[in-house]
């Protein structure tokens, strides 16, 4: 699948010369990366309209439904959901923050959206039912919740229904066609 | 207008740069930083943008330099007639003509992708990663039109192919926990997990247009107690095939996983 997201500004990689001080809460922020011959290079906003390319693979959404259901105290999880929710998931839990900030997003466009891969998505739940919790010995999936997961992924929709997932997630007005 | 400041710091000469640069081995400018998230530990879990290794000593064709040269420029594949034929015999990992004269010089055709006609609407291609003058060996042959690039049908014995001018990407993202320091030399990721849970896999990929870098991410979900101390990224879809291995990280502060944690890891390469 191909999401274009569009966007008005954009996360791009700067040099830092040598006459800025860069801190060590700066690295630990993760505010800098490491450049290639010792020094730094800092994100920064660009302002220009554009568009960001995201091929994503299906074993990455699959990889995002199995973060979704396994239950992890503490932490905020959807439990079963569906495809539509689970690209938006992803593009906003673990792209994004690469790409662009959400306030940057002016419209999405899906292309080549093949659909839900489901034989992937057995094989790949069926090991974490078999997998168990390593202190408490139980199946990191139930297996009675496996056939309802299973269903929510595949749940039906169409195109035009995803892109408006993607604008109403982002809080982005759909463009009239 | 004032003129320009001079630094007050002693400078080398550019010849004496050039002499001591000499008796080094090569560099390059393209490189990439990794960061490694164990996502199950919220903020806590958290890591840090580290450098990676660039592979450019290497010898074969899976060194960071040759790879790139021959993804932008142009691969030996167009110098030869048999670029474009037709096999004499085919199996899971290898297409044979018979007839050719594959060219075998230096790197030979290792990095470069065949594309085997199936039928009038199904082909499948191989990354190569040997040949012979009448052998290529692929690492599988892929279905096109999967998302995951999952493997496609063995072509016939007789099915037509040809060998595309540039190299295949690098899109194939692995783990180890292995601890073994990496060098610009590795060729391979030393005992590379290939456990279902840990298994290669094609990063989502994301460019921005006009951007100067592009990013590679994956989720990974124990089912095991596993400390995962260096990833690498490469150009085919299983340790057997091997592949082109340009980008190569030791994890500073290796995260210990128990089964049910996700381990995020994020590239960022610069070009």
């Amino acid at each position: 699948m191909i999401v274009v997201i569009h966007l008005s500004s954009f996360y791009d990689q700067a040099a830092v010369p040598d006459d800025v001080k860069v801190t060590p809460k700066d690295v630990a922020s993760g505010r800098v990366k490491p450049g290639k011959f010792g020094g730094y290079t800092t994100r920064v906003t660009r302002k220009m309209e554009t568009h960001s390319t995201v091929t994503i693979d299906e074993r990455s959404l699959v990889q995002r439904l199995v973060f979704e259901v396994i239950p992890r105290p503490g932490l905020r999880k959807l439990g079963p959901c569906n495809r539509k929710q689970l690209v938006a998931e992803f593009l906003d839990g673990n792209l994004l923050p690469e790409v662009a900030h959400p306030k940057h997003i002016t419209g999405f466009e899906v292309e080549n959206d093949q659909g839900p891969d489901e034989k992937l998505a057995r094989e790949t739940l069926a090991q974490f039912v078999a997998a168990e919790h390593h202190l408490t010995g139980e199946p990191l999936i139930d297996p009675a919740q496996l056939e309802a997961i299973i269903a929510k992924y595949l749940e039906p929709y169409s195109h035009d229904d995803h892109v408006d997932h993607l604008h109403a997630r982002f809080g982005v007005a759909k463009k009239a066609s | 207008m004032s003129p320009p400041r001079r630094s007050s710091a002693r400078k080398r000469s550019l010849s004496s740069f050039v002499r001591q640069e000499s008796k080094s081995a090569p560099k390059s400018d393209f490189f990439s930083v990794w960061r490694t998230d164990a996502l199950s530990r919220g903020r806590e879990g958290r890591g840090k943008w580290r450098h990676n290794l660039t592979t450019t000593t290497a010898s074969g064709y899976t060194c960071a330099n040759d790879w790139l040269a021959k993804l932008m420029g142009f691969g030996p594949s167009g110098t030869f007639a048999t670029a474009v034929g037709a096999a004499t015999a085919s199996g899971a990992t290898s297409l044979t003509n018979s007839g050719a004269a594959f060219t075998t010089a230096g790197q030979g055709l290792a990095g470069q992708v065949v594309v085997c006609w199936i039928s009038t609407t199904v082909m499948v291609y191989g990354i190569i990663v040997a040949n012979t003058a009448t052998v290529l060996t692929v690492d599988q042959w892929y279905n096109g039109a999967s998302t995951t690039a999952a493997a496609g049908t063995t072509p016939a014995a007789t099915a037509p192919y040809i060998i595309l001018p540039f190299q295949g990407s690098a899109q194939w993202m692995a783990v180890t926990q292995n601890a073994t320091a990496p060098t610009t030399a590795d060729t391979v990721l030393t005992a590379e997990l290939t456990t279902a849970d840990w298994a290669r896999a094609v990063g989502t990929y994301a460019h921005t247009a006009a951007a100067s870098t592009y990013t590679l991410v994956h989720l990974w979900t124990s089912t095991t107690t596993v400390t995962i101390n260096k990833e690498a990224q490469f150009g085919a879809c299983n340790p057997t095939g091997g592949g082109v291995m340009p980008f190569e990280s030791a994890e500073p502060t290796p995260p210990s996983l128990v089964s049910g944690d996700t381990l995020q890891n994020t590239i960022t390469v610069t070009i």
